[in-house]
């Protein structure tokens, strides 16, 4: 019954809400679409608290502490940590993990990969060569990325500017 | 005899001369070449030999076999998730995404690995991991591409090759691995071994993260992804909870919110378009609904326990 809760709870959360506390660190316009040209509903001045919804893109969909809700640049937010909403998908896994499949972790035998785990691991060279089996190639990477409609654009490298 | 010798030791100083010029131009062949012409059979040839061998650029192959060992360790310490249709999936993504680098004939080999461990790894000559604790935490594809972006990227910047030469092992490494090819005995790889799980342990240079992310971003839009499903992953990580499953990522890893505060400066001016690529793509979806740690308790053998509770 619990692990039926539990794959409820998870499925709910996959791609959608994200509901974290997040801090404005410059000036910002929230906007009523996630475009450049849409109207401004609300400023913001940096060091506000603003709700994180969801991310779309480069956006983020946030309500203000005024109720207000509208877009802003993703990368104008800086998330606060031990925020008491947990929408987050690693908090969610860190609940699976904690409640209800440490079970199906033990019965997999899966030891995880920390650095006691890594310290102590005799190499595995049968599953390096299972990877041969699941290989792609150019031809079927390509074909696969056509069929959901990626295509290539040409975009130079950033530089470092310090 | 003091006449060889001199002659010897003319020829030593010619060498060594040439030999700068051809690490610098890479004519290495031509080099070995001169030394089977005019040095005689013996010790002093294997010797001149071997230090020409260490200080070439490493082949692609070689690179390939060291990353082979590497992954070995990763896979010792959790398998790949056995699961075909998902691992091709990430192979597809991932080739993709290295078809839009500079070195798309790298065999490039990606992997999940059966992990609830919340990381990403990359290992030389084209081998990439991701933990299945990271894929089920992914919100799209466009985040998905941005991990393996990064991840590519310490490949196509050897960051691992570099690791091991800065801790003065790229000699005996190379050596190990050149014994093992010529030789089809037995080769002790402990050295190896340990490295790799020095490495892994430690983590790669705070400057190499930094320049893995600046092309992540890049790569994952040359795919025709959205730009930010990388900052997406940073924001995710900057309010993950402080547990074991990120304790091995965040000891390795600069602090994500630093992280996006490199990439916020970088990202302004060419990634103004915040709406430019795809995000979300249900093919991702499909494989984590595979993947879920609830979904397989139905065919786990011991899993009745569990769900008559």
């Amino acid at each position: 019954m619990r692990a039926i809760f539990l794959f409820l709870a998870l499925t709910t959360f996959y791609g959608s809400a994200v509901a974290e506390q997040a801090a404005v660190i410059r000036p910002s316009s929230v906007l009523t679409k996630p475009a450049l040209n849409a109207s401004t509903v609300a400023s913001l001045a940096e060091g506000s608290q603003v709700e994180v919804i969801s991310h779309q893109g480069g956006w983020s969909k946030i309500k203000t502490a005024n109720g207000k809700t509208g877009f802003v640049r993703m990368l104008n937010l800086r998330l606060m940590q031990n925020s008491k909403t947990t929408g987050n998908n690693l908090n969610q896994l860190g609940n699976v993990i904690r409640t209800g499949s440490t079970a199906a972790v033990a019965t997999t035998g899966v030891k995880g990969i920390t650095k006691e785990a890594l310290a102590n691991a005799t190499p595995n060279m049968q599953e390096v060569a299972k990877m041969e089996h699941y290989a792609s190639n150019a031809d079927k990477a390509a074909a696969s990325a056509k069929a959901v409609k990626l295509s290539a654009k040409a975009v130079a490298y950033v530089e470092d500017k310090q | 005899m003091k006449c060889h010798r001199k002659i010897f030791g003319l020829l030593v100083t010619c060498l060594a001369l040439q030999m700068t010029s051809c690490v610098t131009t890479g004519s290495n062949q031509a080099l070995n070449k001169t030394i089977d012409q005019i040095i005689p059979e013996g010790g002093h040839k294997q010797a001149l030999k071997g230090a020409l061998e260490v200080t070439r650029e490493w082949t692609l192959e070689e690179e390939h076999q060291l990353g082979q060992d590497m992954s070995a360790i990763l896979l010792g310490a959790s398998p790949l998730v056995a699961d075909g249709a998902a691992q091709q999936y990430v192979n597809h993504v991932g080739m993709w995404l290295a078809l839009q680098t500079e070195q798309a004939q790298i065999p490039w080999r990606f992997g999940i690995i059966d992990t609830p461990n919340i990381n990403a790894f990359a290992a030389p000559g084209g081998y990439i991991f991701i933990t299945r604790g990271l894929f089920l935490s992914l919100n799209n594809e466009a985040e998905l591409a941005g991990v393996l972006g990064h991840e590519i990227s310490h490949v196509l910047k050897k960051h691992h090759l570099q690791a091991m030469k800065k801790r003065g092992a790229g000699d005996v490494v190379f050596g190990l691995l050149k014994a093992r090819a010529e030789k089809s005995t037995q080769v002790d790889m402990t050295a190896i071994n340990n490295l790799t799980r020095n490495i892994y342990g430690a983590g790669l240079d705070k400057s190499d993260e930094y320049e893995a992310d600046r092309m992540g971003v890049v790569l994952a839009a040359r795919a025709g992804y959205s730009a930010f499903g990388l900052p997406a992953v940073l924001q995710m990580y900057a309010v993950a909870p402080q547990d074991d499953s990120l304790a091995l990522l965040f000891a390795t890893h600069p602090a994500p919110n630093d992280r996006l505060n490199a990439l916020d400066q970088l990202m302004a001016g060419p990634f103004n378009d915040l709406n430019a690529g795809l995000t979300k793509l249900s093919r991702l979806e499909t494989m984590q609904r595979k993947l879920s740690y609830q979904a397989s308790q139905k065919p786990t053998k011991n899993s009745h326990r569990k769900t008559k509770k």
